[in-house]
């Protein structure tokens, strides 16, 4: 005890910081966990959590009885493993280009444009997109103009399309901010690696896969762990503003539905006892994941 | 060494601290407050003499916010304040997602003095007790609401008796009532002009009837004519409803509820109609003749006004986001290339339509929150505003400024708020004050004593000119619905199931019938429809539909009225 108690006073420095940013954890992370009590109950906001009505497990046979839930799980699930398959590929691949840029100014350049989207709101984007697939949008007009099309094509309203679209979206928006990530596990590799594996022989592709890719495999792994267990939480924004009847069997996703229940009816047990739903399966998953991952990897989170 | 201790020091006070702070909310409950400005005023509620008493109004509406700004008071208010020792401090809805915006209101507990909600909001709001019932206030500090307005208490109250909130648009006679944009059809004056169209004189009864297979030749003739403006544009919803009532049917969106027809014996939801799926198809043969453009049911509110203004629409079927802004935008250029109103007819035989859904939703949404200090002041604000005065203020203005007085006594309204309120200008509207209290505050706006209208600038538009947007020439037609909100609205306590049910449909009902219109032929349509169908089948349909058939009911009872015509026309003996 004395031991313990001499060592935090040489730090007590580092344990202030430490104790006021686990009070504002407790407080901003961990307390407001106790809310999700109100998925059991008939919450009213003018009665409160210990006057509201306990209803059990009601809003969650609501949920999972509800006919049109496996489409909410089927479109959140197709949306998600899309955007993270892709999302993935595209960002590795990004920061291997930006990795063999030899320009100091050209790879900085690069590194900037790609990662600016991410700090657009999705409400730009989702416009953006609009504006270039709408049936009056960039598109159509260039394709009508070269007379390759005679009608507008209804790209955002084409069922088979909008998965592919959110796709594109949530890939172009969040590429170059993932990248940076796996640049930075690339710049942890190594030189003398490089240089060995260009001793033997190795060109510029082989020391990418030979090299590059398994020095960086244990950053992949983690943050692809981390992504699985969010599939379920997947999408709410861009399906939300890019949204429109002839879709809507591929474009609703459990969080709009729940926003529009939720919210828009004031059933937030309702809307909490799905979140807690999502909450349960994200945890699920994160330690199948995770146990998996360290089964045929080495590579896990703890 | 001691310089990097002590900022270390200072830096973990300095984030404990804001840590606190941004912890911390604001105290609710405290806005009634007294200053010690002088005020002159005419007839107003007692105040201390030298006392302005402060409230506070949140306009929880998306429409509604439109009508105001809240950086710059108006004229109407400005001498409203005046004339009542008042100052009135409003608050705006910010977002289209009022509820969300009003919950986290009540989550937080800063509740303004008074709230103007509607909808499962204002039902929520009541069963939680965050406003408070106003029987007592009125009985003893609103003589002018007893004496004026006590016509329209029955229609205010919930099925305890109880009056929670205080509606407006109070009219006494439907005559110069201009809500009847609801279920119109909007149509270019000057390209009816220019095909020559027979009724353009407008003087004869029923000119401002359209039936269906006139409004389809007009259709024609545009397309062949003028094959670059698209004859017409559609929102699902307002289209369905446009058609069901061109049917003549009793078909009535209402409060907390939705479209309720009654057929065959009984009220059902609208979904359930025998009539939806030859409207469905109508819609979708509606697209694929070529009447509106490819993809008109997913068209957003900029792209409708786009398209409009730029005038590139020849007429809307019902009413169309983005439509009133465009056609002011239309007629600032060009007077007669604005929209005008028809009423849509399925035949000639149909004389007498239910047109104005829009007076079954008026309220009675002010209320006065919990929070507030002063109910009876505000109480007693509110009184001045059914007065005669204060009904003649909120509804014309002020004499000299929004209107003349002629010799015999006749309010006749100035060039500028007449063209205005006409065209539904919203920056007039926000200069004056003229349109925007009278839906908001509960002021008499039907027939004076003089037989002239309290509303004089719909008066003016009515008598003025025929094809002015809110004309009312054919008002004998016109059933002019108020409900009884009680015993209209699906009760989520006493009706659950039912409420469950609307809840879950309403998610995705007009969603998928838009999916069903926008099909590219008939055999898509209707496989969309019953999907739907089955769908609101398995979410509890029939449930919804006992309760609209109930509370019809109860609606028939409670006007003592046969359930097959609860709403009549003065042309059928109102």
């Amino acid at each position: 005890m004395k031991k313990t108690w001499m060592k935090f006073k040489r730090q007590y420095r580092l344990q202030i910081i430490m104790i006021i940013m686990t009070v504002w954890a407790l407080l901003i992370c961990y307390i407001p966990i106790m809310g999700n009590v109100i998925a059991f109950q008939d919450y009213s906001i003018g009665k409160g959590f210990l006057h509201s009505p306990w209803v059990g497990l009601r809003h969650f046979k609501s949920f999972f009885t509800n006919r049109y839930t496996l489409q909410l799980i089927r479109n959140t699930l197709a949306m998600s493993v899309m955007s993270l398959i892709f999302g993935t590929i595209f960002a590795i691949s990004l920061a291997l280009i930006i990795n063999e840029i030899r320009s100091g100014l050209l790879k900085k350049t690069v590194q900037t444009i790609s990662y600016l989207p991410h700090f657009l709101s999705m409400g730009i984007c989702a416009n953006l997109f609009i504006q270039i697939l709408g049936r009056r949008g960039l598109i159509n007009g260039f394709l009508q103009e070269i007379h390759l099309l005679d009608r507008p094509f209804p790209f955002l309203e084409t069922e088979q399309l909008f998965w592919i679209i959110m796709t594109i979206l949530i890939v172009w928006k969040e590429v170059g901010w993932n990248a940076i990530i796996y640049l930075a596990a690339i710049a942890g590799i190594s030189e003398e690696v490089y240089e060995a594996a260009k001793m033997d022989g190795a060109g510029r592709l082989q020391c990418i896969f030979h090299v590059t890719l398994p020095g960086i495999a244990p950053t992949v792994i983690i943050l692809a762990i981390m992504d699985i267990a969010k599939i379920f939480n997947g999408g709410f924004e861009q399906q939300l503003l890019m949204f429109n009847p002839n879709v809507m069997d591929y474009a609703e996703v459990i969080n709009t539905y729940v926003y529009k229940r939720g919210m828009g009816a004031a059933e937030f047990s309702y809307a909490t006892a799905v979140g807690v739903f999502q909450s349960v399966i994200s945890i699920l998953l994160l330690v199948i994941v995770n146990r998996i991952a360290r089964k045929f990897s080495e590579v896990s989170l703890w | 060494m001691k310089a990097k201790k002590m900022s270390a020091l200072v830096l973990s006070m300095l984030m404990t601290v804001s840590s606190l702070l941004s912890g911390c909310g604001t105290e609710s409950g405290e806005t009634a407050n007294v200053s010690e400005e002088v005020n002159s005023g005419e007839a107003g509620p007692e105040a201390e003499e030298g006392s302005t008493k402060e409230y506070s109004m949140y306009i929880g509406d998306a429409w509604m916010s439109t009508l105001f700004d809240s950086s710059n008071k108006d004229m109407v208010l400005t001498e409203l304040e005046k004339r009542t020792n008042t100052q009135i401090s409003m608050e705006l809805v910010k977002s289209s997602d009022v509820s969300s915006e009003i919950n986290v209101m009540l989550a937080s507990g800063d509740l303004p003095d008074i709230i103007f909600a509607s909808g499962e909001t204002r039902s929520q709001m009541i069963r939680d007790g965050y406003v408070i019932p106003l029987n007592d206030l009125i009985e003893e500090h609103a003589p002018n609401m007893k004496k004026n307005l006590s016509s329209v208490f029955p229609e205010w109250e919930e099925r305890d008796g109880t009056i929670y909130g205080l509606g407006s648009f109070v009219w006494n006679d439907p005559r110069y009532a201009l809500n009847l944009t609801v279920n119109t059809v909007q149509i270019r004056y000057d390209i009816l002009k220019e095909l020559g169209y027979e009724k353009l004189s407008r003087e004869n009864p029923m000119d401002s009837f359209i039936t269906v297979e006139e409004y389809l030749n007009l259709l024609d003739q545009v397309k062949e004519k003028y094959p670059d403006m698209y004859p017409a544009l559609f929102d699902t919803e307002k289209a369905i409803e446009v058609l069901f009532k061109a049917k003549g049917l009793q078909c009535v969106l209402l409060p907390d509820s939705t479209y309720s027809v009654y057929e065959d014996g009984k009220a059902v939801s609208i979904f359930s109609s025998k009539y939806m799926p030859e409207v469905i198809q109508f819609l979708n043969d509606f697209c694929t003749d070529g009447y509106a453009p490819d993809g008109v049911t997913s068209y957003t509110e900029e792209e409708n006004q786009a398209m409009i203004a730029q005038g590139e629409v020849f007429s809307t079927l019902g009413s169309v986001k983005g439509l009133d802004a465009a056609n002011a935008a239309l007629s600032a250029e060009n007077e007669e290339s604005r929209f005008v109103y028809f009423y849509l007819v399925e035949s000639q035989d149909i004389q007498n339509v239910l047109i104005n859904g829009y007076a079954t939703a008026e309220g009675p949404n002010l209320m006065i929150s919990k929070n507030c200090e002063d109910p009876e002041g505000v109480i007693e604000f509110l009184d001045y505003c059914a007065s005669e005065e204060g009904s003649t203020l909120v509804c014309a203005g002020i004499a000299g400024e929004t209107y003349t007085v002629e010799e015999d006594g006749t309010k006749v309204p100035t060039e500028e708020i007449a063209n205005g309120y006409a065209m539904w200008d919203l920056n007039m509207i926000k200069k004056y004050g003229i349109g925007n209290w009278l839906n908001t505050l509960p002021a008499m706006e039907g027939l004076d004593a003089s037989g002239n209208a309290y509303d004089i600038n719909a008066q003016a538009a009515f008598t003025s000119d025929p094809w002015v947007m809110y004309n009312n020439k054919d008002w004998e037609h016109f059933a002019f619905p108020r409900t009884i909100n009680a015993n209209a609205k699906i009760d989520s306590i006493s009706q659950s199931e039912a409420h469950e049910a609307l809840s879950k449909i309403s998610t995705y009902a007009f969603d998928r019938i838009a999916k069903a219109v926008a099909a590219s032929d008939s055999g898509k349509c209707m496989e969309e429809w019953e999907t739907c169908i089955s769908q609101m089948r398995d979410d509890g349909l029939e449930a919804l539909d006992q309760a609209m058939a109930d509370n019809w009911a109860a609606l028939a009872e409670a006007y003592g009225k046969n359930q097959e015509k609860i709403f009549t026309t003065p042309a059928e003996g109102q």
